[in-house]
């Protein structure tokens, strides 16, 4: 593997959340959701006047509906979804992922990659996540409520796959049930387990929670020895780790569990669609998060996609 | 020179490898045993085969198919043309079937869809399976060029005239298909198969060539439970409408079907009309599945132990009673004699009793406010009455030796006992086994008989192991693992008090009169599917009914939580009590300990220590 200090990466990174101001004239698409830190673009919207706010709201794991008068849209059409980004095009768009679930996103960031768009990903920190109150092994935190159960993400269901051999690269967080669920689910033999742990974490001490929270799971599994390592809060970095993997794995299929942190998903989501490749399938459980699953916020990261994308020599 | 017990517990590991049929690869079929119902399997009639997590369905499947067979007959090119039917093995990816649903499409137009995907993939399976024929056999292509086109014509394919074209025409027509349902647009919907024709017409076509003649194609589901209602709509159909050229063998895990329905309304799938059941858990006496987890195991046992041919002779039983002065029963009777006024027939009738029987006597004298002396006075006067008695109750005041105690609290050891903990679970039998000879091996035991203490350690790691799996079996594991926390604490805290109380209880159900809400429901059929939960029912009526079942953890999970495995008295549960173990663990607890009579005052076992946070109490 190259050395990621020779590659490029695209990440402003704001020690607080009311250090970022995004540019004037651009458009700002963004969620709310029960969690505190997602309510920082209330401070946005005071601070950037001359730029567009959309609230995004999720009818239902199939359509959104935004403050734009465009109706309801489906995230599995990326013509009903260009007609939200038909109206917000000409400046920089900025996806603010904090407050939106992946089946909301992730559509969205495959469809202004596909209209080559000026998209620069927004994500903010939380200052720590709710600790359970009556932990069990493996689940120090308690950040989900239930599962809906594996199925794609809008815009990126996988059929065909020049490859049989399946390999299972979880992109691992706290939560060890959501590990055991998937790899139940996608039964990858003894060896075809590559799991990715954020390293460094948000804080120093998360990737010990994630080794504790899933470690027996991968031990039982043949895959503690896999373990590969990118920077939590960093897309690129997964996304050319998941690029290493496929070059050294080509005749695998690679089976992406979008199950850490959202930046992560971010990069295993861009390396789904630049350049397309058949050889890598995003997998999630759909988890129903937790209303109050973390609290405060810390550092704001702005990716720029656009430039990443044009970076790569990708459309 | 003798061997080093890590290198012998390695060698155990790697000989027995993991049960999971999808972890053996090779393995798999080189050690396959086939169980009783396997002719069944192989007739040219649909077949479901039903079974819980573990239990062999997916190895039977695979061994049906035609890798399995290749590998199962040696390598042997000459018998591939020889055999009588050709499987090609499915399994049903949840990641997939799901994206063929949503608002966008109706559930009619869903079906279409759907069927034209399996379509798709099944004729894409049997097109492997020519391919890899012809190049086993040197054989030139089975369908003529014309065959191929209208093959592809059927599934709306480019044209093409051979297999090679054939197969690349339809991995380019799943792409183009996946590209619809990443663009989902319901007045542009691509060109769909009719259901079930382009497999009819290819395994049809085939049939009438000399080198197929005669045959059959086993079309192999498995894992029929990830299927949407519709979608197994969709295939009930197809299953019901096979036969002559092909059929279908299907896995599934009991509970997974969620409908019977046909695409014909007034049709339904119906065993043993439309096909035989095989059912796992029935199919087999408890004899004869521990018969074949034995046969499994010697199978494997020789390449460890060359001088050991069958497994059961190292896991020997333990006898109750013997059991009882392991766990030390004799000091809790030491003054027993002096508790008998000095009554010389009293002491003569105590000489002859063993410990165990003592301490039922003081057990049951505590219980019932009745003086030592006066019940061993009754039990020498009525020898029936209290014998019947010891032996109803001796087994439940086995719990009650260590109550407060560290160590050991309750043996679970033996061949019998194993069987009985795996409740006709075949990988959980074959776990048990080889977690016992691995740890034996480790203490330097080789090839002795493992140790009641070792069989014992064994069935707590494959319990704990079995309870964190849990989490990720299915979308309730979560609360699935939280509900057996709760009951499993309330039933180690009844079975460590049983004076006073009927023995054994360790089962739980509503009452015909219970208002069970659909969540508590779905969360008991879901734990029954994955093995968290095992139920019965006398009523064959109202199988579809949670009120008609007495539902207990499965016993496998009885030596984590330590109590009585086995199948015998139940209490009456509210499904609110359900609901409070889960959300509100402690309060519920206590509130059902006390609701039973008992005290809450033993710390937790050993292997719970993890969970000490979880109960709000240490473990000893």
């Amino acid at each position: 593997m190259d050395d990621l200090r020779l590659r490029a990466l695209f990440t402003q990174v704001h020690d607080a959340v009311d250090l970022f101001t995004p540019a004037a004239g651009a458009s700002y698409l963004f969620a709310s959701s029960e969690e505190e830190r997602s309510h920082h673009v209330e401070g946005l919207l005071a601070r950037a006047p001359k730029t567009r706010f959309v609230r995004v709201d999720e009818l239902d794991a199939y359509r959104i509906q935004t403050s734009l008068d465009v109706g309801a849209l489906g995230l599995r059409s990326p013509e009903s979804l260009q007609t939200l980004f038909d109206r917000v095009k000409d400046a920089p768009v900025y996806l603010d992922l904090t407050g939106m679930s992946h089946t909301v996103w992730a559509p969205l960031v495959r469809v202004a990659v596909q209209m080559k768009l000026d998209l620069r990903v927004v994500y903010v920190e939380p200052r720590s996540y709710a600790y359970s109150q009556s932990p069990r092994e493996g689940e120090l935190f308690e950040l989900s409520e239930s599962k809906q159960g594996m199925g794609p993400l809008p815009q990126f269901t996988t059929l065909a796959s020049p490859n049989e051999e399946i390999c299972l690269v979880p992109l691992l967080g706290f939560e060890g049930g959501r590990l055991k669920y998937l790899i139940d689910q996608v039964q990858p033999v003894r060896d075809r387990i590559i799991p990715i742990v954020g390293t460094p974490g948000f804080r120093a001490d998360y990737p010990f929670h994630t080794l504790q929270a899933n470690g027996r799971t991968l031990m039982e599994n043949g895959a503690a020895h896999a373990i590969r390592y990118a920077r939590a809060n960093c897309p690129f970095s997964c996304y050319y780790l998941l690029t290493d993997i496929l070059a050294e794995n080509p005749r695998l299929h690679l089976k992406v569990a979008t199950i850490g942190t959202k930046p992560h998903a971010l990069g295993a989501v861009l390396r789904a669609i630049v350049p397309p490749t058949s050889s890598v399938e995003l997998v999630y459980d759909h988890v129903r998060r937790k209303a109050k699953r973390t609290t405060g916020t810390d550092h704001c990261l702005v990716y720029d996609v656009s430039r990443f994308v044009n970076f790569l020599g990708g459309d | 020179m003798a061997q080093d017990p890590n290198d012998s517990a390695a060698k155990i590991a790697e000989v027995f490898g993991g049960f999971r049929a999808e972890w053996l690869s090779e393995n798999l079929f080189s050690y396959f045993t086939q169980p009783a119902y396997f002719p069944e399997l192989e007739t040219p009639r649909p077949c479901v085969l039903s079974g819980g997590r573990g239990s062999g369905k997916t190895t039977v499947l695979l061994c049906l198919s035609y890798e399995g067979k290749f590998v199962l007959s040696g390598r042997d090119p000459l018998a591939v043309a020889a055999w009588p039917y050709y499987g090609v093995y499915y399994r049903v990816d949840t990641n997939r079937v799901t994206a063929f649903a949503g608002p966008e499409l109706s559930p009619l137009q869903w079906r279409r869809l759907f069927g034209h995907y399996l379509n798709l993939i099944l004729v894409g399976k049997i097109v492997d399976f020519l391919v890899w024929r012809g190049a086993i056999l040197g054989e030139a292509e089975p369908l003529s060029a014309q065959e191929c086109r209208r093959l592809a014509a059927s599934l709306h394919l480019a044209p093409c005239n051979d297999l090679v074209g054939l197969k690349e025409a339809l991995f380019d027509g799943q792409l183009g298909f996946e590209s619809f349902l990443n663009n989902i647009n319901a007045a542009a919907l691509p060109k769909m198969s009719l259901q079930g024709a382009p497999i009819r017409f290819l395994t049809d076509a085939l049939t009438t060539k000399p080198a197929f003649a005669g045959k059959q194609f086993f079309i192999l589901v498995d894992e029929y439970e990830n299927l949407l209602a519709d979608q197994q709509v969709v295939l009930n159909t197809l299953i019901k409408h096979s036969g002559g050229s092909h059929t279908f063998k299907v896995g599934i895990k009991d509970l997974g079907w969620k409908t019977r329905a046909t695409l014909n309304p007034d049709q339904i799938l119906t065993s043993p009309a439309d096909y035989a059941l095989v059912d796992i858990g029935s199919s087999l006496s408890e004899q004869e599945f521990a018969a074949l987890a034995q046969q499994v195991l010697n199978s494997r046992l020789k390449h460890v132990f060359p001088n050991v041919s069958d497994v059961v002779s190292l896991l020997p039983e333990l006898p109750l009673e013997r059991e009882a002065e392991l766990l030390g029963v004799d000091d809790l009777v030491t003054g027993f004699e002096a508790r008998l006024g000095g009554d010389p027939k009293l002491l003569a009738f105590a000489s002859s009793l063993r410990p165990m029987q003592r301490y039922f006597v003081q057990l049951w004298s505590e219980a019932q406010a009745i003086p030592v002396d006066e019940i061993v006075r009754r039990w020498t006067t009525n020898s029936s009455e209290w014998t019947t008695r010891y032996e109803n109750n001796k087994y439940a005041f086995l719990f009650a030796i260590r109550r407060r105690k560290a160590g050991v609290r309750k043996y679970y050891s033996g061949w019998s006992v194993y069987v009985k903990l795996a409740g006709s679970n075949l990988r959980s039998l074959l776990e048990l086994s080889v977690q016992a000879l691995i740890l034996n091996a480790r203490a330097g035991g080789g090839e002795t008989p493992v140790p009641h203490h070792v069989q014992t350690q064994a069935a707590e790691e494959v319990a704990a192991k079995n309870f964190r799996e849990l989490d990720g079996m299915s979308l309730h594991g979560g609360r699935l693992a939280k509900l057996l926390l709760g009951l499993g604490r309330v039933f180690y805290v009844m079975a460590r008090q049983p004076e006073g109380h009927a023995p054994e209880v360790n089962q739980f159900w509503f009452g015909d009169g219970a208002e069970v809400p659909q969540n508590v429901a779905d969360l008991l059929n879901d734990g029954v599917m994955h093995m968290a939960l095992v139920r019965w029912s006398g009523n064959k009526l109202a199988l579809n009914d949670v009120r008609s079942f007495d539902y207990a953890i499965h016993p496998i999970f009885a030596p984590f939580f330590v109590f009585s495995f086995r199948k015998k008295r139940k209490i009456k549960l509210e499904p609110e009590t359900i609901q409070a173990l889960i959300d509100h663990p402690r309060d519920a607890i206590v509130g059902l300990v006390r609701r039973v009579g008992r005290i809450d005052d033993d710390d937790l076992p050993e292997q719970l220590s993890l969970f000490e946070t979880y109960y709000g109490r240490p473990a000893a």
